[in-house]
This record gives structure tokens, sequence and C-alpha cells, in this order.
């Protein structure tokens, strides 16, 4: 089977309803807005295969509902997620202090080293703010992750965004492959027969 | 129930034309084993044929069964005529010879490999019972340890329908490696072949009891996903056709539908003509009883319209104290922020921003203000420059009507309404700013600016006021002039509803201000006593119409200075005017109407709060004579916790439905507010189950059809009764994947085993927005009409649970593509997602009711 892309990432979109998840998604894989969109009910997701140092990228996003009653059904697929868009709205006080919840239910349910970042959306709604961009990156260094204001609509930020989070889980599995699979002579920190193990990125990347 | 096949000398099968068949077994002393039942459809038959394969080598059934190419082993219809039984007795009790037969075990062996073959056959002896096998019957086969399988387990009818009981089978073979006599050669080569002749005759008969196993499956599992009777297409008319409207004219009797079961099958099997759809959903749904005659029915439109309206003004009332509170928060967050505003890239926020959800409306009304020229260019000027407190004032300017100065100044005189109105407990005015001192020491700042103005206002009201509160007072309006001024009630209900709530609002909101302006204010007791201010109430009647002073006292309790507002409590009494019980003399009123004209002027018609005050703003002028106030029937505590809970859920249901639908036709701003009406109605109603994503989906067909809110939220309560458990936490969608799970299992072998290999398929997610919303996602608004009512017809004539197989229609008539691209669970989500509104709703339909049909038919075994 010819093999389009080389990894397969698998991200996740979560956040309070209505801050503008699809239409983060639906701009970076249509390249475009709608403002008739409808509350996204169950999951739905989006293909994009981008290229990041010569390899190419299978993004699988997925969508979700966002409000939280409908959690149970949106955590079954934290498990899979390599990636995960913590997306707020920079109009809506609430959903930005929802996040911590956001986060904790990633505790709950994500595998540990999934990566996160945090997308403060409608940042072109300037004059409707009610969250500083002060206190998003605050709120993403407290975590540790990184964070991006973003607009759906005007196509701000958006690329970006995706892009970084791909580049971070790919730079994150390229240094667990060197560790499992070390250079010859390598300095490596396991010693303990590392060649033994298949390359986990085979496990980890669904190749086609 | 133990049965030893040695000691069986004869079986006995007596096969009765509506039941299926018997088998009794009799030992060689002649003692009838207990009979065992088999349904219809061949059972016995191949119980027998296991049989006979089982005795093999060393026993066989005399006479042996017929083997037919095609169709394996055939007995007693075909080869009965023909033959005389070898049979010693014929059990026929039942005088029909012809189907009752008798067999003979005979052993055809020498009587040393009888031996040897018993002892191959151990005498313990394996059970096994079908209500067993599931789970068990390997291993008891295996261990031959089970001595005896509970044999009342026999009474255990699997077919409840068909009265026949399942079979009950203590079925015996032997099957174990017993010890074995001293062998010669020849007989261990023949023991290793029978060893494996049995393996193989195990395997067949494994074979069969899985059979038996499926249809048992079929037969518990679904049989109660469809219903028992058939009701056919064309019996007695043809129902392809569907309710047309010539039909439903002819089966409308001086108005009245008795017909129900014609009715439910003319929709199921071909759907409703769309102009009856208005008059005939009612029905469909439970909301009209058939055979109500159009005096019940006008009645009952009457009662729902009018507790609807009950229900209404009741949210209302509290929507109005959310919404300030809202507006105060959102104040408190603006001025923190503009406090903080430390970075460059953020301009101090402007005016514009306090409204959270309309915030294309207020440019609209900008410009409408300046258009309009009411006179306060000034002041709109110096609000402008203010944060946090004249945002709030802004608002009030903005949302009055257009060219009314009048407008304009009632609306100050409600604002400030409540100041003369009765000495306001003033400590409340802390409670109302969320955001405690800073805020407040802000808006302190903020007001002395606009003190003068304020203080001329007010002064103006007061005259006004003084007015409006003596007649509020003093007005009573009797019954018989209700009825008679049907047309001014109406008015007056939604007038005096929409003040009542504008004062709510104002009142609410001038405490704020309160605290603030001394001057003017009265002094503020600061023990903070509830105050009861008009405490008079209007007489109770329990007589509808008979009227009530408009009276609201809205207090703060105490409460006190120094908690925030978490603590504050707003109490709003108003006397009982409207009690939706037992009204005799029900109002005939379009609330609504009044409510939304205000409306007209905002484009957007997204924040109805705006549309409240406004109606409360522009309506008290008109009519305050007729005062009656139905607003809020119960007067009483709204706990903080209510408002946050009501507060939470009216901003999902906003968000909601400015995202419903918006590109079909029927939603303009004016329909998405009656969508709004209804949702909130219902989540007020609900409120321990609050409002959930999809409710809206769900309302918006409903309120297509019938283009009424009082309907509408009738029918959307009768369709939630069936639908509300498919909602998280209701538990139905499981059941729906398990059923789903099961049907394909049973009619599509094939997609099961795709589904089993790909693993997650279980979790059946992609079906997921299918049941949650009734297919109104999956396909066009006409399509969702045809499919709906379908559904709801079915109830009565094919399934309860119509649904599973519109989704296994769905499934089916892509199965080719699914299969052929052996798609997973991810696939399958994609794909179902993007075929949204491409299905052919109508072979959808028409292959759904033929997977109705094709499981009764299972099911009944014909």
């Amino acid at each position: 089977m010819a093999k389009t892309y080389d990894y397969l990432f698998k991200l996740l979109l979560i956040g309070d309803s209505g801050v503008g998840k699809t239409c983060v998604l639906f701009r970076f894989s249509e390249d475009a807005f709608n403002t008739t969109f409808i509350s996204t009910i169950g999951i739905d997701f989006k293909i994009r295969t981008i290229e990041l140092d010569g390899k190419k990228i299978k993004l699988q996003i997925w969508d979700t509902a966002g409000q939280e009653r409908f959690r149970t059904i949106t955590t079954a697929y934290y498990r899979g997620a390599m990636g995960i868009m913590l997306v707020y709205d920079i109009t809506n006080e609430k959903s930005f202090e929802n996040i911590k919840n956001w986060i904790r239910n990633i505790e709950e349910n994500a595998s540990a080293d999934v990566e996160k970042m945090l997308l403060g959306n409608k940042c072109e709604l300037n004059e409707k703010r009610q969250v500083t961009k002060e206190r998003g990156e605050q709120l993403a260094i407290e975590y540790g992750i990184k964070f991006m204001e973003t607009s759906a609509k005007a196509s701000i930020h958006v690329e970006e965004a995706f892009f970084t989070l791909a580049r971070d889980i790919k730079t994150k599995m390229e240094k667990k492959l060197e560790a499992s699979n070390p250079p010859k002579g390598g300095h490596q920190l396991k010693s303990y027969e590392p060649q033994r193990k298949p390359p986990s990125w085979l496990s980890r990347c669904t190749l086609l | 129930m133990n049965v030893q096949v040695d000691e069986i000398v004869y079986v006995h099968c007596h096969q009765q034309a509506d039941s299926g068949g018997t088998i009794v077994l009799v030992g060689q002393d002649g003692v009838q084993r207990p009979p065992i039942h088999f349904p219809k459809g061949g059972h016995l038959l191949s119980f027998l044929s296991c049989l006979e394969n089982g005795l093999l080598p060393h026993g066989q059934l005399d006479p042996p069964l017929w083997s037919q190419r095609g169709k394996g082993k055939v007995f007693p219809k075909l080869r009965r005529k023909g033959r005389t039984l070898p049979s010693l007795r014929n059990g026929e009790e039942a005088g029909d010879e012809s189907t009752d037969y008798v067999f003979r075990i005979v052993s055809k062996a020498r009587h040393e490999d009888f031996l040897a073959g018993q002892d191959l056959m151990d005498p313990s002896p394996w059970t096994g019972s079908i209500q067993h096998l599931q789970s068990r019957v390997r291993a008891q086969l295996i261990s031959t340890s089970t001595a005896s399988s509970t044999s009342s387990s026999k009474s255990l009818s699997l077919d409840p329908g068909s009265g026949a009981e399942m079979p009950e089978s203590p079925r015996q073979g032997v099957i174990s490696n017993g010890p074995t006599p001293k062998l010669t050669t020849g007989d261990s080569i023949q023991l290793v072949c029978e060893t494996m002749k049995r393996q193989i005759i195990s395997r067949a008969f494994y074979g069969w009891l899985a059979y038996c196993r499926h249809l048992s499956t079929v037969q518990t599992h679904l049989s109660g996903l469809v219903n028992q009777s058939i009701v056919s297409q064309d019996d007695p008319c043809n129902a392809s056709e569907g309710l047309t409207r010539e039909k439903w004219n002819h089966m409308n009797v001086n108005g009245v539908i008795t017909d129900k079961a014609e009715v439910f099958r003319l929709t199921y099997y071909g759907g409703v003509c769309h102009e009856i759809r208005k008059e005939m959903w009612p029905y469909l749904l439970g909301h009209y009883r058939f055979g109500s005659s159009p005096e019940d029915r006008q009645e009952l439109d009457l009662a729902t319209q009018q507790s609807y309206e009950t229900t209404m003004s009741e949210w209302l009332a509290v929507e109005a104290i959310v919404r300030q509170r809202d507006k105060e928060t959102m104040a408190a967050n603006l001025a923190k922020l503009s406090s903080e505003s430390t970075s460059g890239d953020v301009p101090p926020p402007t005016p514009a921003m306090a409204q959270d959800l309309s915030n294309d409306v207020f440019e609209d009304n900008l410009s409408l203000l300046s258009d309009n020229d009411i006179g306060d260019e000034a002041e709109t000027a110096k609000h402008n420059g203010e944060t946090a407190h004249g945002d709030e004032e802004d608002d009030h300017f903005v949302r009055c009507p257009p060219n009314s100065l009048e407008n304009n100044q009632t609306d100050f005189e409600e604002q400030y309404f409540p100041l003369q109105y009765s000495n306001y407990p003033n400590d409340s005015g802390r409670n109302g700013s969320a955001n405690g001192k800073s805020v407040a020491e802000k808006q302190n700042g903020i007001y002395k600016k606009l003190n003068g103005i304020s203080e001329e206002k007010v002064r103006k009201g007061d005259k006004i006021l003084n007015g409006i509160v003596e007649e509020d007072e003093t007005t009573t309006i009797p019954c018989s002039l209700i009825s008679k001024e049907k047309h001014n009630v109406d008015s007056s209900f939604s007038n005096s509803l929409a003040e009542s709530v504008g004062r709510l609002v104002n009142g609410y909101n001038s405490q704020v201000e309160q605290e603030n302006n001394q001057a003017i204010k009265s002094p503020s007791p600061d023990e903070g006593v509830v105050e009861d201010e008009d405490v008079e109430r209007g007489t109770k009647n329990g007589h509808a119409g008979n009227n009530q002073l408009v009276q609201k006292k809205i207090h703060k309790c105490k409460s006190s200075n120094q908690r925030p507002l978490q603590s504050a409590a707003v109490i709003v009494t108003t006397n009982p005017s409207v009690d939706s019980g037992n009204q005799s003399d029900p109002y005939v009123e379009e609330p609504c109407d009044h409510l939304l004209t205000p409306h007209d002027e905002e484009k957007e018609g997204l924040d109805t709060l705006a549309v409240t005050e406004e109606t409360a703003e522009g309506n008290s002028q008109g009519s305050r004579s007729t005062c009656i106030s139905p607003a809020s029937s119960q007067g009483g505590v709204y706990s903080m916790e209510l408002l946050e809970t009501f507060g939470l859920n009216l901003h999902r249901i906003d968000k909601d439905v400015q995202r419903c639908d918006r590109n079909y036709w029927y939603f303009t701003a004016e329909n998405l507010d009656k969508l709004r009406n209804v949702m909130c109605t219902y989540v007020w109603e609900h409120l321990d189950m609050g409002y959930m994503q999809g409710m809206c989906d769900l309302v918006a067909p409903l309120l297509v059809i019938f283009d009424d809110e009082g309907t509408t939220y009738s029918c959307f309560c009768r369709l939630m009764e069936r639908m509300g458990s498919n909602f998280p936490n209701g538990g139905a969608m499981d059941t729906h994947f398990a059923n789903m799970r099961s049907l394909i299992q049973i009619l599509d072998s094939e997609m099961f085993e795709l589904m089993h290999q790909n693993g997650d398929y279980t979790h059946f997610y992609f079906c997921y927005r299918w049941f949650l919303l009734d297919f109104k996602r999956e396909l066009l608004y006409d399509d969702v009409f045809s499919v709906w009512e379908t559904i709801w017809a079915a109830k009565h004539i094919a399934s309860n649970h119509f649904v599973l197989f519109i989704a296994l229609a769905l499934v089916e008539s892509y199965r080719d593509i699914i299969l052929s691209n052996s798609m997973d669970f991810t696939d399958i989500i994609k794909f179902f997602n993007e075929m949204a509104e491409r299905h052919d709703a109508k072979a959808i339909l028409s292959l759904a009711r033929d997977l109705v049909l094709q499981l009764q038919t299972l099911i009944e075994n014909k």
C-alpha cells in the first residue's frame, strides 16, 4: 500500500461549548470560516496532512462537544490522543476559568505524556475581550504548556498553533525513538539491551 | 434432567401443526420421561438428526432418518405415507397418525462391541439445557460433571408469543474417555477412530447448539424490539400513499378523528402530507387525543397556552435578575481588566462590551440611538466615557424604542421606580456588586459624574411614578371586565408581565446605585431587615380573573454589607394572579407577540434581556390602568443556587439557539426567539435535567411545523418523554448500542464480523448523534419530518424502537462500501459525518420497515 504519510498524529480539541473549536478546526482543515456553524453533537474529526522537516504528518483532529455533560463520550477519545488543544474564548471569562477543569480532565483520562497547548480563540474581537493575553500566558506557564491567541474568523495563528503542536509531538516522539534506538556507540541512558525493543514509534504511530 | 441414552428404547415424536413438536423418550422399562417440547421450525428434526449421529456407530434409529439432498436429514412428513413404522407402540393419542412417529433405538453392533461402546460411553451423562448453553454449555460438556441441570428452567418460555417452549432438552450423549478395558490392537485402532468420529459428531452437535443459541438470542433479546403482530401495508388499502389531505378529511368526521389505527398505519407506511402535519402531529405526539372533539382540543390548546405563558412569566422574571447579575459581573470584569490593563495591545474596553451576548446588536443600537435623537446625547457621550457604571446606563438608553422620548423617560422612571416606591433597603447595594469594594468605589466615582443627571431624572420620574403607584395599588379588574375586554387583557397581561419584570430589573439595578447615591436616597437601614412595601395583597379568590393589584415586593434579604453577592437573595413576591390549574376563564393572549414586538428593532434579536426590558419599558407606559400581574404566580425566594443554575442554562441555550439551523429559511431572528422561549420554558420546568446540547435541534422541527410556542412546547415535552433518556446520564444510549449490536449480529453477520474484527466498534459512537437527535442532523428538513412521523407512528404499528431499524437501514444501505473498504471505527464515523444530509430518506425508511418485518418474521419463525 502506498504510504501517503510518515506519521499519523491524533489530536483532540477540547474546551467549553461555543469557544470556537469547530471553527478553529474548520479553518485549519478547509481554510474557511462559516458563521452558521451548528453545535457539535457527539464527535467528529477532520484530517489534514502537513509536512515538517521533510516528513509527511497526517493530523487526525477530533472535535468534541463542549458541554460538560457530554464528557463521558469525549473522554473515550482522550486515550488515543497524542496532542490536545485546549481552547477558550477571550471574550468569555468563564471559558477561561474552565480550562483548569479541562486540564484536570486530561490528567484523569489522557495518557500522561500527551502534548498540550492552550488557545485563546476569537482574538479578533479585541473590543469584547475579557481575558487578557497575559492571563492566558500566565496560565500556560503554570501548566508548562505553549500558548497562542488565535482567530478562526480572521485566520490568525491557527496554522501556527497546529504546526507547533505537531512539531512538539514529533520532537518528543523522535527523542523517545532515539532513546530506544540509539545511534551506534551511543551514549544512551538506557543501557539495557535497547535494540531488543522494536521501535516504539511503530506502536505510537499507525503506519499504513 | 438427566437421560441415559442407553436406557432409552423408544423415541416418540408428536407433531402438532400449531406448536412445533414434542418428543417423549421411553425407557426399557416402559417409563416415559418427561416430554421435551420443541418450537416450530425444524428443531425437532434437527434434534433427532443429532441424536442419530450421536448414536452411531453402535446404535441407530429405526427407522433411520432419510437424507435428502440439499436439505440434510428429513423426517416424518416426507416419509410417513409409504412406510409402516416398525414401532411396537404407536403413541398416537392425537388421532393424527401422520404426524406422530416412534423410533426405536436399536443396537446394530455385536454384543462385545456394544460393551466396548458402553465403556467408551461414560455412563455419567452430560447435560445441556438450552438456557444454559449461552455460557455454560462448553464447560458442562467438557467436564461432564454437571449431573443435573435445573429442570425448573424448563418452564422458561423464550417466545411468549407463540406459546411454544424452547427446547428444553436435556440431551444425552456421553463423551468421555472412561476407563477402557483391556483392548486388542484392533480395538485400539477402532477406539481411535471412534474418538475421532465422536469429535466430529460433537462438533456438529455444537453447531446445532449454536444455532439454537442464536435463535434464542433473537427471541429473548430482540423480540421486545418489534411488535408481535404484523400490520400489513395493504390491508385494508395500500398505505404507501400515506396520509393525504383527502384521506384525512375523509376520516375527519365532524372534526373528530377516531380511527387511530388507520391513521398510524397510513403514517407509518406513507408519511403525512405536509400541509396537514400541523393539525396531525399533535395526535401523533399524544398532545391531542383521538376521538376528541374540536371543542376539547380548543380547550386543551387554551390551557396549554396559558400554562405555557405562566411558566414563561416565571422564568422571565428570573432571567431578568440573572441578566442583571451578568451585567454586574461583566462590568466588574471590565473594570478589573481596564485597571489591570498593563499590556499595550489591550485597549481599554469600551462600553459596548457590557453586552455579553449581543455584541453586534449593540452597535446597531448605538446608531439607532443617535439617529433618533432622544435628547440624551450629552449624557450618552458622558456614559460612553465611563466604564462599568456607564455601561449599565447605556444599556437602558440603547434599548429604548426609538422615536419615543416618553419611553425613554419611562425607562428612567422604571429604573428609579423603586427608589420612590419605598424605602429600599440600601444595604443590598453592595450585595449586588459582585466584585465588592473596588467596583463599588469605582462606581462611586462614576456616579458623582452622573449625579446631576440622575437627580433630575429622578425628580422627573417622581411625579409620574406617584401616579403609577397609585394606580397600581388601586386597580382591580373584575372577572367580567376581563372577559369583556379580552383584547385589553391580552395586552395587559404582557404589559404587566413585562412591567413587573422590568421593574425587577430596574429595581435591582438601582440598588447598586443607591448605595452610592446617598444624597438622593432615603436613609439606608443598615440592619438590612427585609422590608415589605405594599404588603397589601390582592384578594386571592382562587378565581382567576379576579384580580389583583400588581404588587411586587422586591426585597433584598438581609444578607448584610459584609457578605458578597453569594449571600444575597432576591425575593420577588407578586400576587398570584394566574393559577394555571384552576382558571375557569382563560385568557386569550398572545404575549409572545407583545414581547417580541419591540424586538424588531434589534437586528440580531439575540439578547433577550433587551427584549424583556424594552417590552417592559415600552409597554408599561401604555396600559398601566389595566395592570394585572400574572407575572409570577409564585412569589417567593429565588435562591442564589436557582439563579446560578438557571443563569448557566440560559447562557447555554443562548449559545445554541444562536447557531441552530441558521441556514434554514424558517429561523429568522424572530423565530429563533420563539425557539429560545420554548427551550427556556422547558428547561425552567426541568431544571434538574437542565439544558443539554441537542435539545434545540429537537425543538426546531416541531417549531417549524407548528409555528406556535405553546403547542411546540407541549409536543416537545411529549417527545422528550421518549428522547430524554438518550441524553447523557439517561442510560438509553448504551441500550441502543447494545441493541444495534444484536441486530447486526442477527441480520448481517458479515457486517458483524467486520465490526468485531475492528474492535472498537462496540462503542457504536457513529450512531450517537443519530439516536440523540432522531436523525435530525443526518437528513434534510423535509426528510426529518417524514422520518420523525414514521418513528412516532411505528410505535403503534411495528416497533417502539423504530430508530434502531432506521439506524440499521443506514448501515445496511452502505454495507458494500463499508465492507469493501473494510472500514474501521474511525472511518465509519467520518463516513457518516460526511454523508449527513445526503441520504435517500425514502429508501432508508423503506429499508427500515423491511428490516422490522424481517425480524418479526424471524421471531415468528414463519
